[in-house]
Formats: structure tokens, sequence, C-alpha cells
């Protein structure tokens, strides 16, 4: 079994976001998922993520998911 | 896209919830109402079984009939017998009312978009196990209780524990146990899709 390791993964969304200029309310409505759920996400309150919802949101904001998903080291 | 109102489940919640409350209402007034016909210990009526010993009857019309119980009603009762008459009467009502209780617990939860809380796994789990017990408490204590209350009146069969099974309880017992197995996976689904996204 996997330790629990939550909040060790950081999304970079809002610096993502930022540098293409888009809100959150355009990618919620580009990708399809909620403005909540995006915004679960955003604040690195997600303890998991649909691959789909990987997927759509990399395609969308042209990226790789290691720009979009970074681990940070243990404290 | 509007509900039909055959798909919504809310007035079938409101019914489980109030026929529920109705049950535990009804469970607690017999509860009392058998507590006052036994307390005094005076013509307690106890339900005998006669299939070992059927008796013939000619009702109306000269229809041949068989009586496969009465009811004997005895006075005096000794401590053992009168404690064992007192707990055959009052097993049913109040497993009907825990069992009701559950249930109506149950309506108003779902009624509310509750669904696999600690509440309800537990209201699910009470009244299986209530059932359980319940299939084999109330033939078992009806039929001892007989049996003791007829030995106290000089009439005894000289059996002293008559154990018993009640099938239908037994099957609705498992069934709720199965469904509160089921509660337990849903609650457990519902703690590992927390946060996804």
């Amino acid at each position: 079994m996997p330790v629990d390791d939550d909040g060790r993964v950081h999304c970079r969304l809002d610096e993502l976001l930022a540098e293409r200029g888009m809100t959150l309310a355009r990618l919620a409505e580009l990708v399809g998922v909620t403005v909540v759920n995006l915004s679960v996400l955003k604040n690195d309150r997600a303890r998991a993520i649909r691959f789909s919802t990987l997927t759509a949101i990399c395609d969308v904001l042209d990226c790789e998911v290691g720009e979009l998903l970074v681990v940070r080291p243990r404290s | 896209m509007t509900r039909r109102w055959w798909n919504d489940p809310g007035p079938d919640l409101v019914a489980l919830a109030v026929v529920g409350g109705a049950a535990v209402l009804a469970g607690g007034v017999a509860v009392v109402r058998e507590l006052v016909r036994i307390l005094p210990n005076r013509d307690v009526p106890v339900r005998v079984d006669l299939a070992g010993v059927p008796h013939e009857l000619l009702v109306a019309g000269g229809t041949a009939a068989e009586a496969t119980e009465a009811v004997v009603r005895v006075s005096g009762l000794g401590p053992a017998a009168f404690a064992l008459v007192l707990a055959a009467a009052l097993v049913p009502p109040v497993a009907t009312v825990v069992v009701s209780a559950c249930f109506a617990l149950l309506g108003g939860a779902f009624f509310r978009g509750e669904f696999f809380g600690r509440v309800n796994r537990v209201a699910v789990n009470v009244a299986a196990a209530t059932l359980l017990v319940a299939s084999v408490a109330v033939p078992s204590l009806r039929d001892t209780a007989a049996s003791s209350a007829l030995s106290s009146a000089g009439a005894g069969t000289g059996q002293a524990v008559v154990l018993g099974l009640d099938g239908l309880l037994l099957l609705a017992g498992f069934l709720l146990a199965g469904v509160g197995y089921a509660f337990q996976r849903g609650a457990r689904l519902v703690r590992d899709t927390e946060g996804l996204v």
C-alpha cells in the first residue's frame, strides 16, 4: 500500500492560465468540467484526477502532464 | 429535462419515514398494551400451539375445521414463567419499534440526500441484527413461554426450552445484512472518490 503523501502534488494551473491569458471559467467551459472542480484542482485540494480530465486540460492548454502537475520534495 | 413523478423518489422516501414513524408509535402502543395485560399476573393470555394435538371443530353451517392454536388464560404465574411470558409478549413489538425506527431514520436521511453516512450504516446493521435475533427469539420465546405457562398451570408438557425459527424474519435479516454490506462498500467508494476531479 502506498504511503499517504497527500498535498505533495502541486497543480500549476494558475501559472499556465496566466501565461495563456485564460480564465478558469473559460477553461471550465472548454474542458467540460465545473469551475468548482477546476478550483479544487487549482488550489491543490484535489486528491485524485481522472485521465479524461487531465488529457482534456492538457489539450486545451497545449501542455504536457508534467507541466501541469509537479511533485514537491518531502519536507 | 423535467423529472417525471414516477421517477421522483421523494414521495416514496417521505412515505418510508412517515410509515416508519407510525410503526414506531404503533409498536410503542403495543408494548404498553402488553404490559397492561400481563403485569397484573391475572388471566394472562398465553398463545398455545396445538399443531401436535389437532382439535377438530364444527363451525357454523356444519363446516369442519381444525384448531391449531388456542389462547389459554393463566393467573399467578411463577417468576420464571412470568418473565418468559412477558418477554414473549414484548420482544415482537420492541423489535418492530427498533426496525421501524431504523427505516424512518433511513427514509429521512435518503430524502435529505444523505446515503452512506455512518448513521445510515448503523441503522441498516441494527435493523438486520434485530431481525436476525428476532427470527430465533420470537418463536423460541413464544413456545417456551407457552410451555412454561402450561407447566405453571399444572398442564405442562415437560419441555423447558423450545427452540424455534422464523424463516421469513431470518431471510429479511440476511437481506438487510447484505444491504448493510453494500452500504459499507458505498461509504468506502465515497471516501475513495473524495477530491476526485
